[in-house]
């Protein structure tokens, strides 16, 4: 169960705000997918009421001279399509206990439970040596489409080439690109992807017994490493790496949010929503 | 280089446990997955060879830390072995007394031995000793060569450095070995009683050492007394000569002289002459009086009774006197009267009312601990029949004072039968009277065998030797050489901050 309740009741008395759709709108024309007609903004005409339509929005004026139930109907920031490309490379199922990819999942479902509710699209796009379209998400078949993603291979940066342009894009990843590191990140600055980078305390600190034969779970490659060794070089260097996404992100006046999973994922998306 | 604290050599081993740890790791790795290694290979591409490097440099330096704790606690010390010495050991028999064997190894270890000898011969492992006077120079002219050093291991006898002259030598120490016991041949040897009087008899008893008869000479203010032949346990009475006998402290000795050899050494034991005892029994109590005269009649053959304290040597009483004179209190009574006692030992002060009832003043003088030495001398017809002496003291000496747990309310015949009261007031006036001479300042002679001090000794060999040293056995066990605990724990410290700097 990936919509969890306590993510819903979290959000319960939240509305993405016109802010978060005029952010967007703002930035990237040609955001909307199509011209939709809602319940906020512009008044942009009538149309005859059914249920459940708001009653509020009755015009009794019309309803008095034509004797039709009439609603109004307003011109909507809210309709944009948001593309969620996940990385489900291997590197995303650490750590066992408490996966990043599963955490993304969570994350991408409230996310996607907030944006739906608000009438717009959300499709899912997932990212490893290639590029899937998992489909369009809806309430009906978010669980399920979730739960088939599972961690395969390793991130390529030919799977970024085959993202169309348009739309608005939230990358999840944790930023383990192996050698396609910078590809990879002026590719998601060229295309205008936003990028939530998950990591989780161990990798941050470098938390690791004392002496170990590490694997990398991508490349299967072994090291026989004494951690404390290269404890304060590590910091440095995964210091230099967020610093340079940001960087790089914030430039182009892009997202870059880096999310520790040990955080609750809501929590996460709320400090996003309130930036934004 | 050795090790006054060897044992914690064997801790030496534990100073490799940081390298076996490093191999444990090595050997037993535990596995770990990781999202990605690329920023671990970057670092270990530029670090590799400087963290291995580094990582063994601490390892050995742990080691190294380990190994200098461990040596420091073992106390090295560098002994002095720049000058090469012939030990040479004193052949004489009184030198049977000694640990030989020990004393060698010890040697050993503070000089640097080249031969020993053992008399005029080369050691071989076993002592034969000398039964006949041994001459020291004799040996040592015998033995030296040129540009030697010589340590000689002896006792320091004068007779045996009777006329000592030798060839002028570098280096001549002198081991002087001091002896515990004055007599090597007794194994004990007790004489009672210590205080006399006219028609006193002397008892000798006591136990040899040799399974064959040996001639016991018997020597009374340096004058023979008495000569007999004894095999084993002795015992021996006699009654001075009154020519011989000096009022105030005397002494006898005793030795045995066999026929191929003179002991080296002797017993000898102090006097105390007194051609009467004046005796004050201050009690209204006839009985009392007669137990007391009775009890002193039995031990000094010369007792004189006395009407005043004033003039007499000790005093019998059942109440409490202020006097300074030898006193025995048999309290029986409540003393009202408030009394205060001075102690010598705890130089203060004890005060209270002494009860006859429970005796709480006797409770209290038992923090004085000042109990009367008891002998147990089963040969001595005096006091045979005190087989067993209750390890419970009975009496307390304050100042010139004994108090007694003995009450003269008892039976007086079983108390004047009771051989242990008898026994305690001879031994508490004996032990008056030598006290008394050991504050009168008397010497008493170790033996007729002169022994040379270490002054003396070190004058009588300076003018054969260019450098002369006379050290006792415990100066040579306390040499300590150079002891390197601190320039190793200093290492072993040194080590530590590395490591702590590497880390």
């Amino acid at each position: 169960m990936y919509l969890e309740t306590q993510a819903i009741d979290y959000f319960k008395n939240f509305e993405l705000g016109e802010k978060f759709f005029r952010k967007f709108a703002l930035e990237k024309e040609g955001f909307f997918s199509s011209r939709r007609i809602g319940s906020s903004m512009e008044f942009e005409e009538y149309k005859e009421y059914q249920p459940p339509d708001d009653a509020r929005n009755i015009d009794w004026k019309k309803f008095a001279r034509s004797g039709k139930l009439l609603t109004k109907l307003y011109e909507s920031f809210a309709h944009i399509k948001v593309n969620f490309l996940l990385d489900i490379s291997n590197s995303m199922n650490f750590p066992p206990a408490l996966p990043k990819i599963e955490i993304a999942k969570k994350f991408i479902a409230i996310f996607s439970y907030l944006l739906l509710k608000n009438q717009n699209e959300v499709f899912l796009s997932l990212a490893t040596e290639d590029y899937y379209e998992a489909g369009k998400l809806s309430f009906e078949n978010l669980e399920m489409l979730l739960s088939s993603v599972k961690p395969e291979g390793r991130l390529s940066k030919k799977a970024f080439y085959k993202i169309k342009e348009g739309g608005l894009y939230f990358f999840i990843s944790d930023g383990w690109w192996q050698d396609d590191f910078y590809e990879i990140t002026k590719i998601l600055i060229s295309k205008r992807i936003n990028f939530f980078h998950f990591l989780s305390k161990v990798e941050q600190e470098f938390s690791l017994p004392k002496t170990v034969n590490l694997i990398d779970s991508e490349t299967k490659q072994q090291i026989f490493l004494r951690p404390a060794e290269i404890k304060e070089k590590y910091f440095l260097a995964l210091k230099e790496r967020i610093n340079f996404l940001y960087n790089s992100f914030i430039k182009y006046s892009l997202f870059y949010q880096l999310m520790f999973i040990e955080t609750p994922y809501y929590h996460n998306l709320k400090n996003f929503l309130d930036i934004v | 280089m050795i090790f006054e604290n060897p044992f914690f050599l064997y801790l030496l081993p534990l100073s490799i446990l940081p390298l076996l740890i490093m191999l444990k790791d090595r050997l037993i790795r535990q596995n770990f997955i990781f999202p990605s290694l690329e920023i671990i290979k970057e670092i270990l591409i530029k670090e590799s060879k400087k963290l291995k490097f580094h990582f063994v440099l601490i390892q050995f330096f742990k080691f190294l830390c380990l190994f200098s704790l461990i040596l420091g606690f073992s106390k090295p010390v560098i002994s002095e072995k720049k000058k090469v010495y012939t030990v040479v050991i004193d052949p004489t028999c009184s030198m049977k007394e000694f640990e030989l064997y020990s004393i060698i190894e010890m040697i050993k270890e503070k000089f640097r031995v080249e031969k020993i000898f053992f008399g005029e011969n080369e050691f071989n492992g076993e002592f034969l000793f000398n039964t006949t006077e041994t001459n020291i120079s004799k040996i040592l002219n015998k033995i030296l060569k040129d540009n030697n050093s010589i340590l000689l291991v002896t006792d320091g006898q004068k007779v045996n450095f009777k006329n000592f002259n030798i060839k002028k030598i570098n280096n001549l120490s002198i081991l002087l070995l001091k002896h515990n016991r004055q007599n090597l041949y007794f194994k004990k040897i007790e004489i009672s009683p210590y205080v006399i009087t006219k028609n006193s008899k002397i008892y000798i008893s006591g136990e040899i050492n040799t399974n064959v008869d040996e001639r016991l000479k018997i020597f009374f203010n340096e004058n023979l007394v008495s000569e007999i032949m004894v095999c084993g346990k002795f015992t021996k009475e006699f009654i001075p000569d009154p020519a011989l006998v000096k009022p105030g402290t005397n002494r006898l000795k005793v030795l045995i002289d066999a026929f191929d050899f003179k002991s080296d050494n002797e017993s000898e034991f102090l006097f105390y002459y007194k051609p009467s005892f004046k005796v004050y029994i201050n009690s209204t109590s006839i009985m009392f009086q007669n137990l007391m005269s009775k009890i002193m009649k039995s031990i000094f053959p010369d007792v004189d009774l006395v009407n005043q304290p004033s003039v007499c040597d000790i005093i019998f009483s059942d109440s409490l006197l202020k006097t300074e004179k030898i006193s025995f209190y048999f309290i029986e009574k409540e003393l009202g009267e408030f009394y205060s006692i001075p102690l010598i030992k705890l130089d203060e002060e004890v005060s209270g009312k002494l009860f006859s009832s429970f005796f709480p003043a006797i409770s209290l003088l038992k923090d004085v601990k000042l109990r009367v030495k008891h002998r147990i001398l089963k040969e001595n017809p005096l006091v045979k029949d005190v087989l067993k002496v209750e390890n419970t003291p009975v009496i307390y000496k304050i100042r010139n004072s004994y108090l007694s747990t003995f009450s003269v309310s008892q039976n007086l015949t079983e108390m004047s039968s009771n051989p242990f009261l008898t026994f305690f007031i001879y031994e508490a006036i004996s032990h008056s009277y030598i006290e008394k001479s050991r504050i009168d300042n008397f010497l008493l002679e170790e033996s007729i065998f002169e022994f040379y001090s270490k002054a003396e000794m070190k004058k009588l060999i300076s003018p054969f030797a260019n450098n002369t040293e006379v050290i006792t056995e415990d100066e040579i066990k306390e040499r300590k050489g150079l002891i390197l605990s601190n320039l190793f724990f200093a290492i072993s410290l040194a080590f530590f901050i590395l490591i702590a700097l590497f880390n």
